[in-house]
Formats: structure tokens, sequence, C-alpha cells
């Protein structure tokens, strides 16, 4: 785990939820430049907790600050350096794969398009991203999908990026090579990785956090020996 | 008896409320769009995302469907107008002839007829193109990325409907009239020519200016239907073809009451 500042702070934030389900406390830091994993048996609710250390609902309770900076673009529109990907997120269906990654930069008018054009580039290079992306998102394979999703999404320059369980779909050789993209993320461009999943091997290898929702509490875990041993205590299955 | 004569009233009060209420949030989301739309568009010099959209929605309504769709309609209008001609000169002087053509072809025919052609032709699809968007969740993704869906979505298809409705129904009623004339003239006499050089005159330009408003505004209309209960579907694949047969009916509905008062 790196020591640096916090992006998120949360005291005993209690999520605001439609079907008002029993949810628990949670008291958190997520740090910068880190790969943080919520773990739990309901999928469901953790995926509640990551929408509200987005900021895209509020909490019922408690307290959650945020500590990225706010982008404001010359298309006069505001947001924060947060970028969140569903469980179900899906490309435009009528654009190719390259305009969906130049949309939301295109909208924001982060540059020209040209400069555009070259950022997208270098990010689908820096993926060894060697498919057609001028097809339509309907022919292409969920891997090709989820790693153009994020690319558009870092296409904004965001600080912290949420996903719900990113690994949904992916055998299990997609699943490594999705893996390893991500840690190379939190790596090379010091960006953070909120995610909710149930890959443990993902988990073992890259996560710095480990943040485990039990039936009562959180449970923090910073190196993956401690979370097997609290998995054999208490014989939790995935 | 009392009781079913008060449930009869009661669901005529549910249902009136309930057209009203959808009306009413139709025309803010109309308002709203337009209003966010026309702020980004002319506030920022790089708008070329939205411009492509617009452009691509006038071929998709404009272009696309002038040659198969109108140009037949066109015709058959065209023929029916030159009956209109043969019949109505034997009854009246050339000058009621033209002004009676271009009121009832031109003026109020050839808009409500594009409207229709746009209606089932483009309507339809952007309503059932954003249902799925929705049920797909793309809409929820370019949401996550700030996106403004009324600007991004909406606007481009509002603007474009709106000036394809504009230019087809120019087309329509140059077309519709001179294939009239020009169907006169084969049936009857060369004589009928004499036709074109009236119409020009006759034309006033305060109708002109009614012409243009009431096209853009059905486009608008049709338009802002589309997309308003395209956003509307929600969660299940079964509300795509209701919602569109909303949007279709609601359409036309709007277009014949607004071609009403115009004829008032």
């Amino acid at each position: 785990m790196t020591d640096t500042q916090p992006l998120i702070r949360t005291v005993a934030a209690i999520p605001s939820d439609k079907e008002k389900t029993a949810l628990i406390p949670l008291t958190c830091e997520i740090n910068s430049a880190s790969l943080v994993c919520f773990l739990g048996q309901r999928f469901s609710i953790l995926n509640i907790y990551l929408r509200m250390l987005a900021g895209l609902t509020d909490p019922q309770a408690g307290e959650i600050e945020h500590f990225v900076s706010e982008q404001t673009t010359p298309a006069h529109s505001h947001f924060p350096s947060i970028a969140y990907l569903n469980y179900n997120s899906t490309l435009l269906s009528i654009l190719n794969g390259f305009e969906n990654v130049l949309v939301p930069a295109l909208y924001h008018q982060l540059g020209t398009r040209q400069e555009i054009e070259q950022q997208a580039q270098t990010l689908l290079s820096e993926l060894n991203y060697n498919a057609n992306h001028k097809l339509l998102p309907t022919f292409m394979s969920m891997l090709q999908r989820k790693h153009l999703l994020i690319v558009r999404a870092l296409m904004l320059k965001p600080q912290i990026l949420f996903i719900e369980n990113p690994f949904a779909g992916l055998e299990l050789e997609e699943t490594a090579i999705l893996g390893h993209y991500l840690s190379e993320l939190v790596k090379n461009k010091n960006i953070t990785i909120v995610t909710s999943n149930a890959n443990l091997d993902f988990v073992e290898y890259y996560a710095h956090h480990i943040i485990y929702a039990t039936e009562h509490e959180f449970q923090f875990f910073k190196q993956w020996q401690d979370f097997l041993a609290y998995k054999q205590l208490h014989r939790l299955k995935f | 008896m009392i009781n079913q004569l008060l449930q009869f009233i009661d669901r005529i009060g549910y249902s009136t409320r309930q057209t009203i209420t959808t009306e009413l949030e139709l025309i803010l989301f109309l308002s709203t769009t337009l209003r966010r739309g026309t702020k980004f568009f002319f506030q920022n010099k790089h708008n070329g995302v939205i411009k492509n959209s617009i452009v691509t929605q006038i071929i998709f309504s404009g272009i696309d469907s002038l040659i198969p769709t109108m140009l037949l309609v066109s015709i058959a209008v065209g023929f029916s107008a030159s009956q209109f001609i043969l019949t109505l000169q034997g009854y009246g002087s050339e000058q009621e002839v033209v002004n009676l053509l271009i009121r009832f072809v031109a003026l109020v025919l050839s808009p409500l007829l594009t409207g229709i052609i746009i209606i089932c032709r483009s309507g339809s699809a952007v309503a059932v193109d954003i249902g799925n968007m929705s049920i797909n969740k793309e809409i929820e993704g370019l949401e996550l990325l700030g996106i403004d869906v009324l600007i991004y979505i909406a606007f481009p298809r509002i603007v474009g409907i709106a000036i394809s409705q504009l230019t087809l129904a120019v087309y329509f009623s140059c077309l519709s009239i001179i294939l009239g004339i020009f169907f006169s003239v084969l049936l009857e006499s060369s004589s009928n020519f004499k036709y074109f050089f009236i119409l020009i005159a006759s034309l006033s330009p305060l109708e002109l200016l009614a012409f243009l408003f009431k096209n853009i505004l059905f486009g608008f209309i049709i338009g802002a239907n589309s997309c308003f209960h395209g956003f509307r579907v929600k969660y299940s694949v079964t509300e795509v073809p209701q919602e569109t047969q909303q949007a279709i009916i609601h359409s036309l509905v709007a277009i014949f009451f607004i071609n009403a008062l115009f004829a008032l």
C-alpha cells in the first residue's frame, strides 16, 4: 500500500438505497495510486457502496469527503476527476469502437479532434490493443468492449476509476489480461482503481487494499495473507 | 348505477390528468433540450460532435427519404393536383385556381403529409433507437462520463428532424404543384403552363412565414415526442414498442391539432 494522501474519506457512511436494504456503516480512506478491491457475498450491496464513494449517491448517514479536483472544461461543464463504470456499462451501439472512445473528450472539448484522436491512439497502444477498433461494438469480444470502455473513461483523465465487477463475462485468460492492464494503470498512470469483484486471483496479485463486507461490518486487509487467514478462519466461500 | 357513473367520471378524470401531465412534461422536455442545446452549441467553438450528429440526423431523416418516399408521394399528390386544376378551372378564374392550389396543396397538405412521413419513418426510428440505448444502459454510461444526454442525444435529433421537415415540405410543395401543372398540361392543353407564372406572383410573404413556422414547429414536436418517449423506456424491452407507439400517436395528434389551428 502506498502511503499517500487520501482521495476519499468516509466516516460511518451508510449509502442511501431505494431497496431499503439493511446496510452497514463504512469508515475508510481511499488513497491515490492504489488498487482497492471490495469483496463480499452480495455484489449488489458492494456496488451501492461504490456508487456512494464515487459521489453518485448521497449517504443517508455518516460523512464522505472527496479530495479530488474538479475539472472545468471549455464546454463549460464541470465534472470531478472520478470515472465510474457500471456493471452493465456498454459502448454506444451506433458508433464504432474508436468513435466511442473519442465521444467524452470531444463533448467536453478537451482539445481539437486531432489531439483527441492522438490521445486515444496513445491509450490504445499502451493497452497493446491490436483488434480492429473501427468495428461496431456488437462485433467485438467482451474483452475488447471492456478495454474500450476503460479507455473511454481514461480519456477524461480521471484520478479515480470505479469499476463494478470488471471481470464479469470474461474467460480466465481474458480476466488475466484485463487484471494486468488495470494494475499497469495504477503503476504507470498513478490512477486509483476501486473495484467490486470476486476474482480472487486478481485480488491476490494486484490489490493494495481489500475491503471485505461481512453481515455486520467491514473488514480491512492490507495484505493477501491476512485476508486468506481470515477467510480460512471463518470458512468463507467464493 | 351511481357507482358506475362515478367510476366512469373517475376514469375520464384520470386519463385527462395523465394526458395533461404528459403534454406538460413534453413541453418542459422540449424547452429544456432546446435551451441547453443552443447554449452549448453557440457558446462553444469546437462543437463538431453536435454538428456531426445533426448532419447525420438530416441525412437519415431528410436525404435518405427524399428519393424513395417523398418522390412517390409527390407524384401521387401532383396527379391529384392536376385533377384539382382541371376540375376547378371550369368554375373559377385562373387566379382563384392558383390560390386554392397554393392554400390547399402547398400550405396545408404538404406540411401535413411530410410530417406523417417523418413520423412514420424517422420519429419511430428515433424512439426505438433511444429506447434501446436506455435498455442497454448506453445512456447511463454517457451520463456517468458527465455528458448531458439532452444535449448529446436529444438536441441533434430534434434539430435534425426540424430542418428535415422544413426542407422536405418545401421540396414536396414545389414538386407537387409543378407536377400538378405538368400533368394538367399532359392531360388537357399546353396553355395550362400559364399557371406557373401566376403561381409565383400569388405567394404572400406572410403565408411563407407561416409555412416556415408551421414546419419548424412540426419538426420540433415530432423530434421531441420521439426522444421523450424513447427516454421513458427504463426497464424492459417490451416498453420499446409501447413507447414508440405512444410517440407516433402523440406526434400525429399534435400535428393534426396544430394544422387545424393554422387553418383557422
